[in-house]
């Protein structure tokens, strides 16, 4: 994300990465970065909390107007409970259960297949 | 105060600042982490990018009020109805229309052990309702028309220059972004 946010800054296009991994933040050094100090797969706020996730979110846009050089700022935001909990996904073991990594598209819902391949089929027919 | 703040965690004589978390827990080393289970589990290292030196930064031309904002998403992200991600080094991308109706929102991506929430509620990692309500109140001027995705996992940093950024370039170019907001899963 950092090579992204670097190219399109690079182009004259600001930006500003919101993210939770600091080490990778910092290997990356992107021009603008908001560190949120969660789990990865809570970039822009905890689940089911929309108001919390609005806080996170507006509060890293500010991020657009408070930078005059180039960095990572922290986010004065703190997991609340589950942190070991999250973290344990992180363990794979000695066996990755994960789907294969090939290049067969992986549909969240087995609907999302049928959905495209009719989306696909009623492109086909010129319509 | 400022000064001997950003003094603080500093990493390269000041040409970028680092603030670090003053708040517990440590931040997860994830590089580390990641390097030592593919290891064992006998992957190819992922390599991620590793910057040479500071970026440039660009000014703003206009306040964050009435700028046109785009976001773009490496946490797979794409709409019902659109074709999902594979995990070999997948380097296309999806829009997703600003206006898409939450329940619409799917994600696939290498890390899909990090998705589990996202699966139950997306504003986890793809802030669609959060910026829709900002732009309604005003602190944004405007939202992208569409919103960009790809996979993230990305082992080929030649696909990811070659393939995957034209495409976002081609994307936002046609938006006349002033602004652009990156999250990564």
């Amino acid at each position: 994300m950092s090579l992204i946010a670097r190219h399109f800054e690079g182009k004259g296009l600001p930006t500003l990465v919101l993210g939770s991994a600091f080490d990778i933040l910092v290997a990356g050094m992107p021009p603008r970065a908001m560190f949120l100090n969660y789990p990865l797969g809570f970039e822009t706020g905890r689940p089911f909390d929309k108001s919390h996730q609005f806080e996170v979110v507006q509060a890293a846009l500010a991020g657009f107007e408070d930078f005059e050089r180039p960095g990572i700022k922290s986010m004065p935001y703190e997991w609340l409970a589950g942190w070991e909990m999250t973290r344990e996904r992180a363990r794979l073991g000695d066996k990755d259960s994960r789907s294969p990594r090939d290049m067969t598209p992986r549909y969240q819902k087995e609907e999302d297949r049928r959905l495209f391949e009719e989306n696909l089929k009623g492109n086909n027919n010129g319509t | 105060m400022t000064s001997r703040d950003e003094q603080k965690g500093s990493i390269r004589d000041g040409d970028y600042m680092v603030l670090s978390p003053e708040a517990l827990p440590m931040p997860t080393a994830y590089i580390e982490q990641t390097r030592r289970q593919y290891d064992s589990l006998g992957y190819p290292p992922y390599q991620w990018f590793e910057a040479e030196d500071a970026p440039v930064l660009t000014k703003m031309s206009k306040p964050l009020s009435e700028s046109k904002l785009g976001l773009i998403s490496t946490a797979g992200t794409y709409v019902a109805g659109q074709q999902a991600y594979y995990y070999k080094d997948d380097a296309s991308i999806r829009e997703i229309p600003s206006n898409t109706d939450m329940s619409d929102l799917r994600f696939a991506h290498i890390m899909e052990n990090y998705l589990v929430e996202a699966w139950q509620d997306p504003g986890v990692v793809f802030p669609i309702e959060a910026l829709r309500k900002l732009d309604e109140d005003g602190t944004v001027g405007e939202l992208a028309e569409e919103f960009l995705a790809c996979m993230g996992g990305i082992y080929s940093q030649r696909r990811v220059n070659e393939e995957l950024i034209p495409q976002l370039e081609a994307a936002v170019d046609r938006q006349q972004l002033d602004l652009l907001l990156l999250v990564p899963l």
